[in-house]
């Protein structure tokens, strides 16, 4: 680590070491001369440009060009002009070429984070946005995506969706009518305008918005968030984040150990982003990630602090994760369980994922990592979706029927449901009923049969006369069954079976059957009209049905209710016909009716049976 | 190298075109039952119309069968036949009979073997069941119809010869000719066994078709036979030209089935009919377990069919009428639940 | 399939008659059922439809029978009818009526009633004091066929055929002459070796046909005779006086090709084989003569006489003789014993091992090269296995197939019998032979300017003649028979 933050140079033609300390907030670079006495101080977010002899030249020198410091006033010089302040410069010059590259990569990543701050900040500024985009170097995120919000709740689902919760959830009722237009019709028609009571109205819709209520809730369960965050290596030696809020939340959310160190460090020691930055290049994110930490890897001094801490969180998960043998049979651990065996330390033999020298490669850290982070995930999810309400699996319970004796008992009945299936056998009653109603008796059946049987005792039977038919009856045959052949030949031309679809689609295309529609001999507005008031006629006609015949004496009032409801509707089709009808084009008028004709009746149908029960009630 | 592959393996795209000339097996199912044809000629001659020129209606439909059979079996040489009689005390297979050779030569004599030996059979032993007819009593001669019955033992026969023949594809249809007056009140408690011959059938892949002759109204559950297993229905009034008929709309062979047009009339009523009262209905209930449809509740509160309790409080429910505050019982209104 | 194959070579006779002979051909009851017989489906449903009415049917009226995807068979059908003069102009003589052909009528409705027949359908001989029993018409039969397949195939201590017989099969091209006047067999002969015995005896027959004309013999008796044949009832005597003196020489040619058999002392009745009652059947009844055939032959040493139809009686399935199970990897089993079967094998099997009732070997490269350079077809190699396939093959075939439309009704696929995989390599090895096609034709080259080269060239390219072009080197190649068109353009533009 410190040989990338710390070399021999010469600065001012005095020797010293050049020393990059990240710790400090901001970053600096300090020189200090052999002797000691003499130092300089470089904060790197300062610095606006860094320069450095090209590998070929002989020389190895470093140029520190910082910027320029607005807050400085500005001197005049004798003839009243500006004097152009100049930028301070610093140059060092190596020995070592390797000392001076590391430097100078080490210099070149702080500079560069700052520098991307920057500019960041400067876009927002100008962009007045509220909602900074957290990137940890110059990429925008994806569009803020709202959080679900949580219409029912999903960690008592079998009582949240029960009708009775249904009909009361008021917001999911909203959000199911924001979501579909033709609901939103119907319920604007029929309970907005005419006053159908809201719950008769999403009573016969639960399984509507049951299915919508489960579909809307649907989360995406915890996921391995880091592993789906990839930088990408751009040009000009940057390498791209993209990091939305939601995958933030996530991170917090499954490493606690990120959560620590944000809020450690922010805002008190660094800005959002430069936190992001650093994490991102820093080990403890490779190990997050359950990628091999590589030696030559830079890390991020700060953030790779929290390794270790790390690594004790890692252990206190391993403990909680545990799920702890049975003393009955844990045999090994009974058996380990021995004082006097806690001896020496297994021999790497024994040990897994070491080699013969006591290393091991990091591998096996890896996969407990990941194993750790998957069995957490798992766990996360123990209540939702009403999944207390399962029975508690009873851990004991196969062992306890293991041990049991069961030979001897019994063996369980065999459960057979019986069904008793009966045949209709025509008694003799109905025999004798039918022997009754024919109208042909015994002797004219007799005559008949004894008449055949001598026929073909005569002679044998000539066929021959089946050829003597007469013409007409033959021709009249023909046309009978050509005219059937025809229809059907006609309705099968119109039925084509797709050969790919293995659907029968009609011969007329998508496209023509729309325009069909579309030429229905009504001006739109009023089809539109028509089509809403058939589906408020409807709405309001099956309420009704569904309880006048339910017979239920406390429902009277709502039947009533219903009743002056088809009322209007009735009046409702009339001035609408009437309406258009007043109109010049009786053929508009004449289709209206036709469409709307049999709604009209069996609203009046409907009207008329409250009525004449009404009746019946007062004459008993 | 794709000029030359392509000729080769294009060759055989063409065969899924071709029909198959397959074998199959035709068998008739024909109503016997006098009193039936009895009371056709009557209706003939009541309402005018010309007998059929001196000859029985019965001779000459036997007759056609007769030449039917055979063309069925001029069709294609490995065809076979099979007919069967449903008369007034069951059923009898008329081809191939169980009695022995032929006495009475009631064929001519110079016909094709192959056709000669069918016929002779068949004339003889539709001969010997009407001979036995005549002779039996009164008692015993029950006026209803066993046609459903024949449908059940035709279906058999056909099942047994598919499997007989396995290594040939051997298809099969059935062709029903019933004459129909009054037959409309016998066929309600017909319904379930027709609905099962339907159903075996469909699962054979034996198409029905049914020539009615005769009689009024239309008989609605051989309709629905023919259409489930896309069958011919024909209704004619009498056997004049039966033949034609036969040689015409009935002559669909299996393998024409899919690109021959079925000359079928009117529409098929697809309502099913109650257990209990044997109406046709179209609203009712239907029991859960047995799936038995009714057009009433039953007394008893257990289904008629399978014997398994209803539930009585779902009963009552559905027994209530529409009330209104003053609580007195109205007209009974029955709704689908 | 060889039933197709023999429809289609007997099609194409009767068709390619002149229509007086097709008009006297179809008096004759036997013969009109025969020809129904060998019709396609649609076909037969048309006559029958038309066979009871006495007017004109208009086309549309049949057209509309037919469902729309259908129309190509629809086509086909009215073709093959019309060309054997089934269908002729209405009487009325107006377009698009058609009526069927009235003596065709007349001897069919008399088919179906049992009307005048006229002993087309043979004279039964009722005073029969010797009868013959059905297993001696067989090995009868059986003897007389094997006599000429084994002839042509070449095995060795076998009875040569008659001297009419070996003529017949020179001038069928299935044989050829040799050195020594001896007779070789030719690619024909080995193609119709593996055809079905349907197939082959009606190449035969056609054959003698063919020669009967020359022969004065009136072919209209000839094919009466052999559609009799193929409506006799097997075992019964048939009385020989009926018959036309044509029809009596041919007595003697269908015994030696075992059609018929004659008792020594009475030659006034004859006996029809089995091969001869199954003349005009389809493959698929078929197969239980062929059966029969080498059951009988398998057992001719034995003293058990066995009945030809018993095999479909037991109620266990026997495996039929030749027989043949083919796998995935290219291996055969065949369950045959008959060394006629095992001769044909060879032509295109490696047969690795034989046992008691089978034979195994494998379907190798150079076996079915062998074949092809003799002259087999890979789709007759394949026709072969596949008619003789193992009928557990075939029902395993069809319940996948059922399996497959109870998913997907519209999937169009065909029963496949053999594994896709052997098919389709047998067809890739036959390939392998085709690895060159060769046109005959013209190459210009040495065009003086290009221009001129670039229109002659367009303009054969329009024609459809060109073959082969290179521009850079303004040369190209144009077939036979399109090259005096561009002589001419050539001449006619650049000739000045």
């Amino acid at each position: 680590m410190s040989e990338t933050h710390s070399g021999a140079a010469t600065y001012k033609k005095v020797n010293g070491m050049l020393r990059v300390d990240e710790d400090a907030s901001p970053a600096n670079l300090i020189w200090r001369s052999t002797d000691g006495d003499k130092s300089t101080t470089i904060e790197l977010n300062m610095v606006d440009k860094l320069q450095a002899t090209p590998a070929s030249s002989d020389k190895m020198m470093l140029r520190i060009v910082g910027k320029i410091d607005s807050g400085i006033k500005k001197r005049k010089d004798n003839e009243g002009n500006e004097i152009p302040i100049k930028p301070p410069v610093h140059m060092f010059t190596f020995n070592n070429r390797t000392v001076m590259d590391n430097i100078k990569e080490t210099l070149q990543h702080i500079i560069a984070r700052y520098k991307d701050e920057e500019s960041t900040q400067e876009k927002h500024k100008n962009e007045t946005e509220i909602s900074p985009a957290n990137t940890p170097v110059a990429s925008e995120t994806p569009q803020p995506s709202h959080l679900p919000q949580d219409l029912i709740n999903t960690a008592m689902l079998d009582s949240s969706l029960t009708k009775s919760k249904l009909l009361s959830n008021l917001m999911l009722q909203q959000s199911l009518l924001k979501e579909s237009k033709e609901l939103m019709n119907i319920f604007q028609d029929t309970v907005i305008k005419s006053g159908l009571p809201p719950h008769e109205f999403w009573s016969t819709r639960i399984p509507l918005l049951r299915a919508y209520a489960l579909s809307t809730s649907q989360k995406i369960g915890p996921y391995n968030v880091l592993s789906t965050i990839k930088p990408v290596a751009s040009s000009d030696n940057k390498v791209n984040v993209n990091v939305s809020r939601e995958k933030i939340h996530t991170i917090f959310q499954s490493y606690p150990i990120v959560k620590k160190a944000y809020d450690d460090n922010v805002p008190k020691n660094f800005k959002e982003q430069e936190f992001w930055a650093r994490f991102f290049s820093s080990k403890l994110f490779r190990k997050l990630r359950g990628e091999r930490i590589m030696n030559h890897d830079r890390g991020d001094i700060i953030i790779d602090r929290y390794l270790s801490l790390d690594q004790e969180y890692d252990r206190r998960d391993d403990e909680l994760l545990q799920h702890s043998v049975r003393k009955t049979i844990d045999i090994e651990g009974n058996l380990n369980d021995d004082p006097v065996k806690k001896g020496h330390r297994p021999d790497f033999t024994m040990r897994s994922g070491i080699d013969p020298n006591g290393n091991s490669d990091g591998g096996m850290a890896i996969l407990r990592g990941m194993n750790r982070l998957s069995e957490k995930m798992v766990e996360s999810l123990e209540n939702e979706y009403s999944r207390v309400n399962l029975p508690q699996e009873d851990p004991d319970k196969e062992e306890r029927e293991e041990i049991l004796y069961s030979d001897l008992e019994k063996d369980a009945p065999a459960d057979y449901a019986e069904i008793k299936l009966k045949r209709k056998v025509l008694d003799a009653k109905n025999q004798q009923m039918h022997k009754e109603n024919s109208s042909v008796s015994w002797l004219e059946v007799k005559n008949e049969i004894s008449s055949i049987t001598t026929f073909m005792d005569k002679s044998t039977l000539d066929l021959t006369t089946l050829t003597k038919i007469s013409p007409e009856v033959t021709r009249s045959i023909n046309q009978r069954l050509m005219k059937a052949v025809k229809i059907n030949a006609k309705q099968s031309k119109h039925m084509n079976t797709d050969q790919m679809l293995g659907t029968t689609i009609s011969s007329t295309s998508m496209f023509q059957e729309a325009s069909k529609e579309s030429t229905s001999q009504l001006p739109p507005s009023i089809l539109e009209s028509c089509r809403m008031l058939n589906n408020s006629c409807c709405e309001f006609l099956k309420h009704f049905y569904i309880n006048f015949q339910s017979g239920d004496p406390r429902k009277t009032m709502l039947i009533k209710k219903l009743y002056k409801n088809l009322m209007d509707c009735q009046e409702k089709i009339d001035s609408l016909l009437n309406s258009v009808d007043s109109e010049e084009n009786q053929e508009i008028a004449k289709y209206c009716k036709a469409y709307l004709v049999h709604v009209l009746d069996s609203v009046n149908l409907g009207i008329h049976k409250y009525r004449t029960l009404v009746k019946q009630g007062h004459t008993a | 190298m794709d000029a030359i592959a392509d000729t080769v393996f294009q060759g055989t795209k063409s065969k899924t075109q071709e029909i198959e000339d397959t074998p199959s097996l035709l068998t008739v199912v024909v109503d016997t039952s006098i009193h039936s044809w009895v009371q056709l000629t009557k209706q003939q001659s009541g309402s005018g119309s010309e007998g059929s020129s001196g000859e029985k209606q019965l001779i000459e439909a036997l007759k056609s069968i007769v030449v039917f059979l055979n063309a069925h079996l001029a069709f294609n040489s490995g065809n076979q036949v099979c007919l069967i009689a449903a008369h007034s005390e069951g059923m009898k297979y008329l081809y191939p009979s169980a009695d022995s050779k032929p006495s009475m030569s009631m064929v001519s004599s110079d016909m094709y073997r192959g056709f000669r030996n069918v016929d002779e059979i068949v004339v003889e032993q539709w001969y010997r069941l009407f001979k036995e007819e005549l002779e039996g009593q009164e008692s015993k001669v029950s006026m209803k119809s066993s046609l459903s019955g024949a449908m059940s033992s035709a279906l058999t026969y056909v099942n047994r010869i598919l499997k007989e023949n396995e290594n040939t594809s051997l298809r099969s249809r059935l062709l029903v000719i019933t004459c129909g007056t009054s037959q409309g009140k016998d066929e309600i408690f017909q319904y379930i066994p027709i609905m099962n011959c339907i159903f075996s059938a469909t699962k054979m892949k034996c198409s029905i078709d049914v020539v009615k002759i005769g009689g009024g109204i239309e008989s609605t559950f051989l309709q629905q036979a023919t259409d489930a297993t896309s069958g011919v229905y024909l209704h004619v009034e009498n056997t004049r030209g039966l033949i034609q008929y036969l040689s015409t709309a009935m002559f669909i062979d299996p393998s024409l089935r899919n690109v021959i047009i079925k000359p079928n009339q009117g529409s098929v009523d697809f309502r099913t009919s109650c257990f209990l009262t044997g109406k046709v209905v179209a609203v009712g209930f239907v029991c859960s377990v047995c799936l038995c449809v009714l057009s009433v509740i039953p007394p008893g509160q257990k289904c008629p069919a399978c014997d398994s309790p209803f539930d009585s409080k779902i009963i009552a429910r559905l027994r209530r009428k529409p009330v209104l505050s003053n609580g007195v019982p109205k007209k009974k209104n029955v709704s689908n639940k | 399939m060889s039933l197709n194959l023999f429809k289609t070579t007997v099609n194409d006779y009767l068709e390619g008659l002149p229509e007086q002979v097709q008009s006297r051909l179809y008096e004759s009851p036997a013969t009109c059922l025969a020809i129904y017989r060998l019709l396609s489906p649609m076909a037969k449903f048309f006559i029958m439809s038309m066979l009871f009415q006495d007017h004109d049917v208009s086309l549309r009226d049949l057209d509309k029978w037919v469902k729309p995807d259908a129309k190509y068979q629809l086509q086909y059908s009215i073709k093959s009818m019309k060309s054997l003069n089934l269908i002729i102009e209405g009487e009325s003589k107006q377009p698009l009526l058609i009526r069927l052909n009235p003596i065709f009528k007349k001897s069919f409705k008399n088919v179906l009633t049992g009307g005048e027949i006229n002993n087309s359908f043979g004279d039964v001989a009722d005073d029969d004091t010797n009868p013959v029993s059905t297993a001696t018409l067989d090995q009868y039969s059986a003897e007389k066929w094997e006599t000429i397949l084994h002839y042509m195939v070449g095995t060795p201590n076998t009875n040569t055929p008659g001297g009419k017989v070996l003529d017949l099969l020179q001038h069928s091209g299935l044989m050829e002459e040799a050195e020594y006047g001896e007779l070789k067999i030719t690619n024909q002969g080995f193609q119709f070796l593996l055809q079905d015995v349907n197939a082959q005896m009606w190449t035969l027959l056609l054959q003698y046909l063919k020669m009967a004309e020359s022969l004065q013999m009136d072919p209209v008796d000839v094919l009466n005779f052999i559609f009799m044949l193929g409506a006799l009832q097997l075992g019964k005597a048939y009385k020989c006086d009926q018959l036309s003196n044509t029809q009596r020489t041919m007595l003697q040619d269908m015994r030696d090709y075992g059609l018929i058999y004659q008792n020594q002392s009475d030659y006034a009745k004859f006996y029809p084989t089995r091969l001869a009652t199954l003349l005009t059947s389809d493959t698929k009844a078929f197969r239980s003569a062929s059966v029969a055939l080498d059951s009988v032959l398998n057992k001719a040493n034995e003293t058990t006489a066995v009945e030809g139809d018993s095999g479909q009686d037991e109620t266990t399935e026997r495996t039929q003789d030749g027989a043949l199970i083919i796998e995935t990897n290219f291996k055969l089993y065949s369950y045959s014993n008959s060394p006629l079967q095992i001769a044909i094998l060879s032509l295109f099997v490696h047969l690795k091992s034989r046992f008691a009732n089978m034979v195994t070997g494998q379907l190798t490269r150079e076996s079915v090269r062998n074949a092809l350079l003799n002259g087999i077809t890979a789709e007759q190699i394949i026709a072969y296995l596949e008619t003789h396939a193992h009928p557990r093959m075939r029902r395993l075939a069809e319940e996948n197939l059922s399996k497959k439309l109870e998913l997907d009704p519209t999937v169009k696929e065909t029963l496949q019998v053999l594994p896709p995989t052997v098919v389709d390599q047998i067809r890739l090895w036959q390939l392998e032979l085709d690895r060159i096609i060769s046109y005959d034709g013209y190459l210009y080259t040495d065009f003086e300017s290009y221009q001129e080269y670039q229109t002659v060239a367009d303009y054969a390219k329009d024609i459809g003649v060109l073959l082969w072009q290179n521009e850079k080197k303004k040369m190209f190649f144009v077939s036979t028979e399109g090259n005096s068109q561009v002589l001419d353009f050539h001449r006619r533009n650049f000739d000045k």
